[in-house]
């Protein structure tokens, strides 16, 4: 049966949707200023004394503010909530623990470090901006899943570190504070291991609130025990001073032509290196984000315009001191999953925060410190991403060939553990990239790609071979436009017979590009030959990825090796 | 035996890979500020807690008459110092800052303040 072609949603009126939009708009503003305010903690971590960490949560919130606000009036699909993220903002943190460190910066205090790292930001913002003007978003898809992935863990691993040294801190002069970081991570994996039994029952919890709780159990552990022994000074809450926007704005001319008088080419350097790295690291997550709401919402997104709001905006925070602003994938698939379609879900939610911040200020003044402590390493080891979690589960199994699953392991392990042990994001990054490079000196290196377009179906015939960096510009493309220009297109079918070597990036790409088709009504099959290495490959991270296949008319006959056969059918 | 290791790691996959990210982060996390800890203070024993400066991370600032309270706490926000003494008698307040900060160029920087009329090291200091 031919599977039914879906078109995109249409944007109902706002009378109808207001207050659906605001429910979701509340449930955001509750899960999510957490997260806001945990964020911005960390990016300012490092700096000295104990304001810097409610000018940080002012920062994290303002961020989002005009995060959300800007990509709700121009961005190219709805709804993108987008704000700080997790990995571009341990990057900016381990920026500014680098900037302090050099005593001609840190002898000017926070105006020249906070210059210095809105620097990075809007190297970070010229990135996407060049990455959308040469319409080149694809670049950061070139790059390899599991460099990405141990980007992502070394990244946690960062953020983990800089937290445990607070926490250590504390604890010594302060016992109860262990009490205060374990009753916020129990209220974490008790509310995410709720969401998992109330699934299996039936119903549906929002997942995103955990890091709510997590804040809440952590603040009420904190008063509860406050009243038997006093924490240290530094140990205490938020308090107000550090909410005073003049921490950030305050002669910000004068600020800006001093921090330029203080470079080098050495520090300019690194500031360059590290803006490159968020940008790309922010484009790759808000191109993730968008690709969720086309499949969700069967509307067509512009990744390039998106891509050139978040330069714009993340320019306007490298203005005033913020931090970049991401797409964010768990928040808006928490804002589809509430019942937000239109922009007025990112909208009221920014209004809900700004005033939150310009009214409430004084209640976040009460939060402690180590609470936000505690949202921010839960927020660290939900960074796990899914493949890092698959590339492990293939390691412990006995998946042939071997060889694939040690390549992506092996790439996925330096980069995490030069991240680590050198607590420089750029350098594990690095590292990564020149291991990608290495599989390219061998063949087969190119991929012959074959195209038939027929009345209702399109051929793609496959051979040489199929390695991450290649699969988006020279398949997904290409077939995308194809399926946009032919809409009688019902199914595509990949013939990968002739392919001599795979990658567990092409396989990932390959996949998630399958689940966009079928999002579109388009069916996808594939003709495998089980017994060579790269069809065994595919077929397994196919079979552990999606659905189960069906197979159909499958002719296992080992006599006919060379001859047309074998077909596996995926409906 | 190891074969039964293997499948069980690979089913609690998300398991393994939260352990081993908490246990790496807490090790790190740990050697760093127990490295802290043991870093050699300018001249005396390094001590526990939030108020571990030594007596040469201190500044006796002069503020100027037209500063107002505003202006005071943004300035040591921004260094993270905290008064510890004065006014003395010459309106001087005596301000710690943290151990990591540069005495002598953050000195050379607050000279340069608007809301700063005089810096002086503190006076067990100046001989070093």
């Amino acid at each position: 049966m031919r599977p039914p072609i879906a078109s995109p949603r249409q944007a109902p009126p706002l009378a109808t949707r207001l207050m659906p939009e605001l429910l979701a708009a509340i449930l955001l503003s509750v899960a999510s200023c957490a997260e806001y305010i945990g964020l911005g903690t960390q990016a300012t971590s490092s700096l000295p004394g104990s304001q810097a960490v409610a000018l940080g949560a002012m920062m994290g919130v303002l961020t989002a503010v005009v995060g959300l606000i800007g990509i709700a009036l121009g961005g190219s699909i709805q709804p993108l909530i987008s704000g700080p993220r997790v990995a571009a903002t341990v990057l900016f943190s381990n920026l500014l623990a680098t900037l302090a460190a050099q005593p001609r910066l840190a002898a000017h205090g926070l105006p020249a470090l906070l210059g210095c790292a809105a620097l990075a930001v809007a190297v970070a913002a010229i990135t996407q901006l060049l990455l959308a003007a040469f319409k080149a978003g694809t670049l950061a898809r070139m790059v390899p899943a599991p460099v990405f992935s141990g980007l992502l863990f070394g990244a946690a691993a960062l953020a983990i570190e800089s937290q445990v040294q607070t926490v250590t801190h504390c604890a010594l002069e302060w016992p109860p504070t262990l009490v205060v970081i374990a009753a916020g991570l129990a209220a974490h994996f008790g509310w995410v291991y709720g969401v998992g039994f109330a699934a299996r029952r039936g119903y549906s919890l929002p997942k995103g609130l955990s890091l709510f709780w997590t804040l809440l159990a952590g603040s009420a552990a904190y008063y509860a025990v406050l009243g038997f022994t006093p924490p240290a000074a530094d140990c205490r809450t938020l308090g107000i001073s550090g909410f005073d926007p003049g921490g950030i704005g305050s002669g910000a001319v004068e600020r800006w032509t001093h921090t330029f008088s203080l470079l080098d080419g050495a520090i300019l350097a690194q500031i360059g290196v590290y803006g490159a790295l968020i940008g790309v690291l922010a484009s790759l997550d808000t191109l993730i984000a968008i690709a969720n709401i086309e499949s969700s919402t069967h509307a067509r997104a512009k990744p390039n315009r998106d891509l050139l709001m978040h330069g714009v905006l993340n320019l306007l925070c490298a203005g005033a001191g913020l931090l970049p602003v991401v797409g964010s994938l768990t928040r808006t698939n928490m804002a589809l999953a509430a019942g937000a379609r239109t922009r007025w879900t990112a909208i009221l939610h920014a209004l809900l925060t700004l005033a939150l911040i310009l009214f409430c200020s004084r209640l976040l003044s009460y939060v402690p410190k180590l609470a936000a402590a505690g949202v921010m390493i839960a927020m660290a080891l939900d960074m796990l991403d899914d493949w890092s979690k698959l590339i492990t589960r293939l390691t412990f199994s006995d998946m042939q060939p071997r060889q694939v699953v040690a390549a992506a392991m092996w790439l996925f392990v330096t980069v995490a553990l030069v991240t680590i042990v050198t607590g420089e994001p750029s350098d594990g990054f690095a590292a990564g990239c020149a291991l990608g490079v290495l599989p390219l000196l061998w063949p087969p290196r190119g991929l012959e790609v074959r195209i038939e377009v027929h009345p209702a179906r399109i051929d793609v015939g496959l051979g040489g071979a199929l390695l991450g960096h290649v699969v988006d510009r020279k398949v997904c493309e290409p077939l995308l436009a194809r399926v946009v220009a032919e809409p009688g297109c019902t199914a595509i079918e990949f013939d990968l017979r002739a392919l001599q070597r795979v990658d567990l990036s092409a396989c990932k790409a390959l996949i998630q590009f399958e689940a966009l088709l079928r999002a579109r009504g388009v069916a996808v099959l594939y003709r495998l030959k089980p017994d060579s290495p790269a069809g065994a490959t595919f077929a397994a991270i196919r079979g552990d990825q999606a659905p189960p296949a069906s197979f159909a008319d499958v002719d296992v006959d080992a006599g006919n090796a060379g001859q047309p056969g074998n077909i596996l059918h995926m409906n | 035996m190891l074969t039964q290791l293997s499948d069980f790691l690979s089913r609690r996959s998300a398991f393994v890979l939260v352990f081993v990210l908490l246990e790496a982060g807490m090790l790190a996390g740990f050697l760093k500020g127990v490295g802290q800890l043991h870093a050699p203070a300018a001249g005396l024993a390094a001590t526990r807690g939030a108020g571990s400066a030594s007596a040469c991370s201190t500044l006796a600032l002069t503020f100027r008459r037209t500063a107002t309270e505003r202006d005071i706490t943004l300035l040591l926000t921004q260094y993270g110092a905290t008064i510890v003494y004065g006014p003395d008698e010459n309106s001087a307040y005596l301000v710690r800052l943290s151990d990591s900060q540069p005495l002598a160029e953050t000195a050379a920087a607050l000279r340069e303040s608007a809301v700063i009329d005089d810096v002086r090291l503190q006076t067990a200091c100046r001989t070093h």
